[in-house]
């Protein structure tokens, strides 16, 4: 096992907890980072699970599982930051939403859908919503065929069954991007 | 954690531990290897967490995915996927625009996508036809008989033809008015009619008739002789309340409109239109009402004091209690951007926004109320084809899962 030394939890000597990714690959996590993750929260709060317990995320690659974590570290430190203050509380709101903006920029579309995948698997409310926004976003102007080669979707409509569909709500499809 | 330029590198240095001889190559590269990602990828994303996605989309979108392949077809048509879409905040109104004097078409604006739709309306014969709108839903009423009167969806175009309102046949002037209630999706739809008392030329015959979606029934529920006022085709229901304009018929009092404040659960009594009478704030040569998130809303021409049928600008107030109070001035330079402005213009606003459209051309100015912002829409792709051709038109939400 590497040494703890490279652990950077930047706290106080708090509890850290095992995420085991679905290559094998261990993270820890400070607890109160972890427990942004609901699925690992629901984990613990089962009677008799210790907290040396490595939680095995068997759905959650490991690169995936990196964002996270750094994300949700992100978001509670920004979360500690806001209080009773209006004007900290605004400033904090904003440096999540750049927190935001700037994870989802970077993202390849492969990569946003196994973030989803990640967030709701692992069952964390704030990331999956603004997840849900920037794949709407990419996809809201696109034509039918560009959305089907994004989530890998096969037509199985029939040409017939297609245009009908279709011309039920043609206005739609005007002014769409060019693929 | 300040400072780094790149937050995955960060995150790989320090928290990475690896135990097994799994090597890197699971992780996928930012090219998207696409024979690589088949693999790991059926990324196959659950029902829920689709419709989630979905249901952050614009209404044309998401008709557009109804198309993808069958499955996205049976999730957007699912009731499932329509409840939880209406907890969604409500989508910015859209404004149709009538570009024919005889002919029901036109085009709908879209002011997110800023976008105009070739959408058909269903059931209405002319551009004429009072037309009133609440919460995704459209209440419209034929301009001759004014007996013939429709709730419909534009959007999905669900449709139900209401009876005939009872009281007063062919009214000179006819009010249409409707209120959908968001939770129950309950609606009420509301006709004041005017007409003139045989003989009496400045006493007018006022009736409230009232349809309640959930009982099936019109119910009259007042009638009432005005004097020296008549009523018109401007009315709004906002939170209870029935607002309709009201136009002097003498020469006697300095400002010709006025308005009345009708409560819907009102009892009927002696006199209560006159004493629900609150004054205009200045000389309009039009007034246009529309509900704003509750609150009643005037969007008016603001005419000379010596001419009040000269329009010398455009004001929007605000009615709080019984009092006026002033929102915004149009600009002079939108103003001048409309042309020749008659001193009746076409104006109707929900939610946020009002749109104003001057009847002689197809240009279309918005004013954001939360950003207090005037905009001109996206050019409406249709010309004026001969001097006096007219256009009019009215704001609707669009919504899905709304039906009359």
């Amino acid at each position: 096992m590497a040494n703890n030394g490279e652990n950077p939890s930047p706290d106080v000597g708090g509890k850290t907890v095992k995420l085991k990714a679905d290559d094998g690959e261990i993270f820890e996590v400070e607890e109160a980072v972890a427990m942004e993750l609901q699925t690992v929260k629901s984990f613990f709060d089962d009677d008799g699970v210790s907290y040396d317990t490595v939680v095995p995320l068997l759905n959650v690659s490991s690169t995936a599982l990196a964002k996270v974590i750094q994300y949700c570290r992100r978001a509670v430190e920004l979360r500690a930051k806001s209080g009773d203050d209006e004007g900290a509380n605004e400033k904090a709101r904003e440096e999540r939403e750049g927190l935001e903006a700037e994870l989802v920029r970077e993202e390849s579309d492969e990569g946003i859908k196994e973030l989803i995948l990640a967030a709701n698997y692992l069952n964390i409310k704030d990331m999956l919503s603004f997840l849900c926004r920037a794949v709407g976003d990419r996809i809201k102007n696109k034509s039918v065929e560009y959305v089907r080669r994004f989530f890998v979707l096969e037509n199985d409509f029939s040409p017939e069954e297609e245009e009908r569909t279709r011309n039920e709500v043609a206005w739609a499809f005007e002014g769409v991007d060019a693929d | 954690m300040e400072g780094e330029s790149s937050w995955i590198n960060h995150c790989l240095d320090d928290t990475k531990r690896e135990i097994g001889e799994f090597d890197s190559f699971s992780e996928l590269n930012d090219d998207g290897n696409q024979e690589a990602t088949a693999v790991s990828l059926e990324l196959m994303l659950p029902d829920d967490l689709l419709e989630r996605i979905l249901a952050c989309l614009p209404i044309a979108s998401i008709f557009r995915a109804g198309c993808v392949c069958k499955r996205w077809h049976e999730i957007v048509s699912s009731s499932r996927f329509l409840w939880n879409f209406s907890h969604v905040l409500s989508q910015k109104p859209w404004y149709f625009m009538f570009t024919s004097s005889e002919e029901p078409i036109g085009y709908a604006y879209d002011p997110i996508l800023r976008k105009w739709y070739g959408i058909e309306l269903p059931q209405i014969r002319a551009p004429n036809w009072c037309i009133a709108s609440s919460c995704g839903l459209i209440g419209f009423m034929d301009n001759d008989s004014r007996s013939e009167l429709y709730v419909c969806n534009p959007i999905t175009k669900y449709l139900k033809k209401l009876a005939e309102p009872p009281g007063l046949k062919c009214p000179d002037y006819s009010a249409l008015a409707i209120s959908v209630n968001r939770i129950s999706h309950g609606y009420k739809v509301t006709v004041v009619k005017s007409k003139q008392v045989p003989g009496i030329f400045f006493e007018w015959d006022i009736s409230i008739e009232i349809y309640d979606s959930e009982t099936i029934i019109w119910t009259t529920s007042l009638t009432e002789v005005l004097t020296g006022w008549r009523g018109g085709d401007e009315s709004v229901i906002c939170d209870g309340v029935l607002y309709f304009l009201i136009y002097s018929t003498g020469s006697g009092p300095e400002n010709r409109h006025g308005l009345i404040a009708y409560n819907l659960s009102s009892r009927s009594s002696h006199g209560l239109l006159k004493r629900s009478f609150i004054p205009v704030p200045c000389p309009l040569t039009c007034g246009r009402l529309m509900n704003l998130k509750g609150k009643l809303v005037m969007v008016g021409g603001i005419g000379k004091h010596d001419r009040a049928d000269i329009i010398k600008g455009i004001g929007i107030w605000i009615l709080n209690g019984r009092e006026w109070q002033d929102i915004a001035r149009m600009p002079h330079k939108f103003f001048q951007g409309f042309g020749e402005f008659d001193d009746v213009f076409a104006s109707s606003g929900t939610d946020d926004l009002i749109y104003i459209q001057s009847y002689g051309a197809p240009a279309l100015l918005i004013y954001d109320m939360n950003q207090k912002q005037w905009k001109w829409s996206q050019k409406c792709p249709v010309t004026k084809r001969f001097p006096l051709q007219l256009f009019t038109g009215f704001c609707f939400e669009p919504r899905l899962e709304i039906a009359p």
